[in-house]
């Protein structure tokens, strides 16, 4: 209690401020409706389900869709282990509307809170942790995600991202070795929010392992990924050994692809964008950026990477750190472009097809470049004597203003009724169809045990930064 | 002097042997398809329209032409494309084509970046009559291996120049000051061109014009032509004299990438970047020696790249015109400050009245108009002897140097009737603006012009926005207070003319300036006024006058402000420019439609703006392909229409002259031979202005119709180049023997 009491006294003007952002970036839900998304259907609908088989199956599996298109939300097999918390206030009697918003009331502070931890991490500053989760918290595509596409599995995912990018960089770029449980707990919560992120994020872990191949390549950091790696498949082998049984079938895997893939890759303006105007188009190859989805980190960020990078060229000021972290950043942009002919892999053979399905789209590397862009930010603010915290807040804090106001007043709404309406989509709880579905979850339950015995009794002391 | 490394030259060799296999390309034989399929509609077959698709082809990535052998009832109502259902959009590139009564063939071009299994030819019937496509023949063609050897090239000097920098930088080192103004100009060209970054075109009011002016010159340039003096493909083919009254000097840049085998958004897209760029460039060049201060120079240049005028005039009029004119008015204003104020060179004046003159005449009216007051107002020093000189010869060598362009303009203006002559009673005042628009800051992608009907309900961004208008009240603040910290007397006397030409553009702008009484004055009046056709192009003086302004009130800042002032100065400015400036290019690019033309006839010919450089009297929604038509019993035999011109053989059976009316637009230079003996025949128009020849009686031979401009245009020509040649001689000269 002490230690929570000296922690909260060093820490209590970030506090509120991240807790004022999170309160801010909730403003659309203080209103009597629920502005419509892509995928609201589908998040109401789960909901729904898990709330309905919350008692009777364990662990809880939604099935996909028995009517299958591709794209969103449409899962062969997503974990939504944190269904399990709106489910529960739905199965306590709360309606759609109040559950959904007080979801992402929920979800708005948890995100505050485990960005500010993460960031502080990867910045070991203050100030600098304060502002990162801040803009983190104002992110526009973030944003987007929660109230553009409606989409509570990709909310959940923002909640814990933060803390899979502190593991890599931690053990890639601040190349300490004590990293592999906080990786294991990074993926595996991300694995279980949203495996569209989690393969984004995976695909930035391995680019961070490559960048540093030459420092890293050495036992400590090979051990630290064996133990990482071995951790991860037991914690989750409940899920991803049905997954990848589900994956063998052609069948399923097939309606998640999406058709004409580049189409719904981004361009590279779109990371420079100052105003998010709120449009909600994933395919941009239509219409151009007319109504083009938010995917940009905000122009604070890159306007704090801009200076660095002109720093860099004018004062030759670099450092290693933010320029492992940008070009990690940088190539996850590339990739999530349209300048990358995605085309080329589709429709080639069933390895491809499973990368792709996995995907979704390219657009979804955004996020972690958006991540990685919020981290490197949070490192120059850390290393700048010129740009202060509160500077970036109050750009983002227009910017946020701006996104939002857009959002409440051009985008549709629907109201309780209404919204129970929305939800009468079909999914349904699956139960384990084999016996290896249950020595997949005998795995994991004596993985999970043995990971809180050594929590308990030899876990590490913690990751201090007092500056 | 840096000298090149051994990297320097296995960079140059990988270069080379890139060349030499895409060279050797262009030598390889061009593959030729052929598919006879036959598609029939007819109104009894398809009453409501119909869709029919050839049988499905391969084909590797290249371009291609794919030619048409058909027989169509309707014109421009029939149309064909290709299709893949496989292929990602941006790997087939064409937009098909229509198809007209009077041809029984006719082509279109395709980009293919994928091997592709499903191609296969669409065809679109809407009526009236029978369309039948008797099939189709596929050539390959050199666009592509154009393109590669063009990026090769493009992509070796920017290696070669990036490998010359950095050495440099090693060896010798740029200053921080220089380092700062390139990573400022690398930004600011970045949002001058933001919107080019998309892998297409946004829609804008006279897109399709400027367009057509490209293909224009490409059309020329392919069939050996040069200058382009009228565009051979435009209205159906009839051709449009648009070159002559319309300077096209700078658009040679667009055809020539056309030329080596862009398609028409990619040439669109590079010519605009590199404009962009010039402007940036050609801006900071200006200010930052007006302003004598190399950051005062770059915050005028970001202004001016990025003002709401000149996003306003690109990104959404695309108003070519008046974006060259945006172009080179900072090089102009550095000319006249640079006679007037330093008694400089009058090298930068004449480089930018001439390029101005022959890009767009309504803008060198007002610069004219405000050369006139200038020269008025400081009568005293234009009047010293060695100003005078160097205004004149500014004055003389643009004339010389656009007198290529402006001999065969005076020649038609005072020849021929054109449309454009008989505007004068068009008026503008009502056109103008409100007050209200000067001050506004957060303007949107409105698309409303006439003010006078809707108000300013969804108005355009025709205004200054709230910086520039930020960088006046502060000096007027300045002026009011006597504060000229940090500028010389002259840059004093300087601000306060940019100030007051800024404010009497902005109210020349407005509604409220008595155009209408100016234009009732005289005839020479009305014909200047009706042609500025709206007021709103005032405020390019206006911006280019506030921006350098902008410069000056910088350096007063710099000298006269604290840290901690200067700090909230630039805050402020910089979230004026976010707000008002920047704003305004991303609604741009929220609101405005995408286009992708690819090939020319994806566009059609048919588009010409105000119609303004058509004899007046023509109605060019008569301009359709046919064959040559008699007024009488003509034979007519192996017709064969050619760029600006045709052939025919023809024996007239009368007694009589018969008239012969080929699709061509009559303008003074079209003539007719008969091929043989070399005799020329009476050529003239008929009423709807065709090119038309008497054939006499009893004659029989093959004619040939051509335009052939007249010898003095040709002569002018000649003085122009020999100008070009002894301007850059003695610029050459002159710099030689500074340097010395």
């Amino acid at each position: 209690m002490e230690r929570i009491r000296e922690s909260y006294r060093k820490n209590r003007i970030q506090f509120y401020m991240i807790v004022a952002a999170a309160v801010f970036v909730s403003l659309p839900l203080c209103t009597d409706f629920v502005n419509t998304g892509r995928d609201l259907a589908a998040s109401l609908a789960k909901i729904r389900a898990v709330g309905a088989g919350l008692f009777h199956v364990f662990p809880l599996r939604l099935g996909p869709l028995p009517k299958t298109t591709y794209g969103y939300s449409l899962s062969v097999f997503s974990a939504d282990v944190f269904y399990l918390f709106p489910g529960l206030l739905y199965r306590l009697g709360l309606g759609l509307q109040s559950v959904y918003k007080i979801t992402l009331v929920c979800a708005n502070l948890l995100t505050a809170f485990i960005a500010y931890r993460a960031f502080w991490g990867i910045t070991e500053e203050r100030d600098a942790a304060m502002a990162s989760t801040v803009l983190y918290v104002w992110c526009p595509c973030r944003i987007y995600s929660i109230y553009g596409a409606g989409n509570l599995n990709e909310v959940f995912a923002w909640s814990v991202l933060p803390v899979a990018v502190w593991g890599s960089i931690r053990l890639f770029v601040q190349k300490k070795r004590d990293t592999a449980v906080l990786l294991t707990v990074g993926y595996t919560l991300l694995l279980l929010a949203w495996p569209v992120y989690f393969f984004g994020a995976a695909g930035m872990f391995v680019l961070f392992f490559l960048l540093t191949l030459r420092d890293n390549l050495t036992k400590q950091t090979l051990a630290v990924i064996v133990k990482f790696a071995l951790a991860f498949i037991g914690v989750n082998a409940w899920y991803l050994i049905p997954m990848m049984l589900r994956m063998r079938d052609a069948g399923a895997v097939a309606p998640l692809l999406t058709e004409h893939i580049r189409e719904y890759a981004v361009y590279l303006t779109q990371y420079v964008k100052i105003f998010a105007f709120g449009g909600d188009r994933v395919n941009v190859w239509e219409r151009g950026l007319t109504a083009a989805e938010a995917v940009d980190p905000g122009i604070v960020v890159i306007a704090a990477v801009t200076f660095y990078l002109c720093s860099v060229f004018v004062d030759r000021q670099r450092e290693k750190a933010i320029d492992r972290i940008l070009i990690v950043a940088g190539i996850l942009m590339v990739l999530s472009s349209n300048l990358v002919p995605w085309d080329m892999l589709q429709n080639k053979n069933m390895l491809f097809s499973i990368v792709l399905a996995m995907l979704q789209t390219p657009a979804k590397l955004a996020v972690p470049a958006d991540v990685l862009l919020i981290s490197a930010m949070g490192l120059v603010l850390s290393r700048s004597g010129r740009l202060r915290g509160w500077m970036v807040c109050l750009g983002g804090f227009l910017t946020v203003q701006f996104q939002i106001g857009r959002l409440l007043t051009i985008r549709g709404f629907l109201r309780g009724e209404q919204l129970d309406e929305l939800s009468q989509v079909g999914y349904h709880v699956i139960e384990a169809e084999s016996l290896f579905w249950r020595a997949a979850e005998g795995l994991s339950a004596v993985t999970v045990i043995g990971f809180l015995v050594y929590w308990c009794f030899f876990r590490h002391r913690g990751y201090e930064y007092e500056k | 002097m840096v000298k090149a490394g051994r990297k320097f030259y296995l960079f140059l060799g990988i270069e080379g042997l890139l060349v030499l296999l895409v060279l050797v390309s262009f030598f390889l034989p061009h593959r030729t398809y052929e598919y006879g399929t036959e598609i029939y509609f007819s109104e009894t077959t398809a009453p409501s329209g119909g869709i029919m698709e050839s049988e499905h082809f391969a084909l590797n990535p290249g371009s291609y032409r794919i030619t048409v052998d058909y027989s169509s009832d309707a014109d421009m109502t029939n149309t064909c494309d290709i299709y893949s259902g496989k292929l990602d959009a941006r790997c087939l590139a064409t937009n098909g084509m229509q198809f007209f009564q009077g041809l029984q063939e006719d082509h279109f071009d395709m980009w293919l970046y994928r091997k592709a299994d499903d191609l296969r030819l669409v065809t679109e019937y809407h009526g009236p009559g029978e369309f039948t496509v008797r099939g189709f023949r596929i050539v390959e063609t050199n666009a592509c291996r154009g393109m590669a050897l063009f990026m090769i090239l493009v992509i070796s000097l920017l290696v070669d120049a990036g490998y010359f920098y950095v050495a440099y930088d090693r060896k010798k080192g740029f200053s921080r000051e220089d380092k700062i103004v390139q990573a400022g100009l690398l930004i600011t060209i970045f949002y001058a061109a933001y919107p080019l970054f998309g892998d297409y075109i946004l829609s804008g009011g006279d897109l399709v014009y400027h367009l057509q002016r490209v293909e224009g010159i490409k059309d020329c340039l392919l069939h050996g032509i040069f200058p382009a003096r009228i565009s051979p493909e435009w209205q159906q083919g009839y051709g449009y004299a648009s070159p002559i009254f319309y300077g096209e000097t700078i658009l040679y840049l667009a055809g020539v990438l056309r030329v080596i085998g862009f398609d028409v958004t990619a040439a669109f897209r590079i010519f605009m970047f590199v404009i962009s760029t010039a402007t940036v460039l050609l801006a900071y060049y200006s200010f930052s020696r007006i302003l004598k201060d190399r950051y005062a120079g770059l915050v005028s240049c970001f202004l001016y790249a990025t003002s709401v005028y000149r996003i306003y005039k690109v990104y959404y009029c695309e108003s070519w015109g008046e974006m060259l004119g945006i172009l080179l008015l900072p090089l102009i204003l550095y000319g006249f400050y640079r006679i007037f104020a330093q008694n400089g060179s009058y090298v930068p004046l004449t480089v930018g009245l001439a390029l101005l003159v022959q890009s767009h005449l309504l803008t060198g009216e007002m610069v004219g108009l405000f050369t006139i007051i200038t020269c008025v107002v400081f009568w005293k020093k234009t009047f010293e002897i060695s100003r005078f000189l160097k205004l004149a010869k500014a004055a003389v060598g643009a004339v010389l140097l656009s007198a290529w362009f402006l001999v065969p303009f005076a020649d038609y203006m005072l020849t021929g009737n054109f449309v454009i002559q008989n505007v004068s009673a068009r008026t503008i005042q009502y056109r103008g603006l409100l007050p209200a628009h000067l001050f506004l800051t957060f303007f949107r992608n409105g698309n409303n012009v006439f003010i006078d009907e809707t108000g300013m309900y969804r108005t355009s961004a025709m205004g200054i926005g709230g910086v520039l208008m930020f960088v006046l009240f502060c000096f007027l603040y300045m002026w009011f207070f006597g504060r000229k910290e940090g500028l010389s007397e002259t840059e004093w006397t300087a601000s306060k003319v940019m100030a007051v030409y800024a404010v009497l553009a902005m109210v020349m702008s407005l509604a409220m300036f008595p155009w209408d009484r100016i234009q009732s004055s005289g005839q020479i009046a009305a014909t200047l006024v009706s042609s500025i056709q709206f007021p709103n192009r005032f405020l390019t003086i206006a911006n280019v006058m506030l921006c350098a302004l902008a410069g000056m009130v910088v350096k007063h800042a710099a000298a006269s402000l604290t840290k901690k002032q200067l700090a909230g100065f630039a805050v402020i400015a910089v979230i004026l420019t976010a707000v008002s400036n920047l704003y305004l290019l991303e609604d741009e690019m929220e609101r405005d439609d995408a286009i992708r033309v690819h090939n020319d006839e994806g566009m059609g010919t048919g588009y010409i703006s105000g119609a303004e450089y058509l004899p007046y009297g023509a109605d060019p929604a008569l301009f359709m392909p046919h064959d040559p038509k008699a007024d009488g019993d003509l034979f007519t035999d192996q017709y064969e229409k050619k760029t600006l011109g045709a052939w025919v053989y023809v024996e007239n059976r009368e007694q009589r002259e018969v008239a012969l009316a080929f699709p061509l637009l009559y303008y003074k230079g079209y003539q007719a031979y008969d091929r043989e003996t070399g005799q020329k025949l009476p050529t003239l128009s008929d009423e709807n202005f065709e090119v038309t020849v008497n054939i006499p009686p009893q004659f029989s031979g093959n004619i040939e119709v051509k335009f052939v401009p007249p010898v003095y245009w040709h002569a002018a020509e000649l003085v122009s180049l020999l100008t070009l040649i002894v301007f850059l001689w003695s610029s050459l000269r002159s710099r030689r023997k500074a340097q010395a």
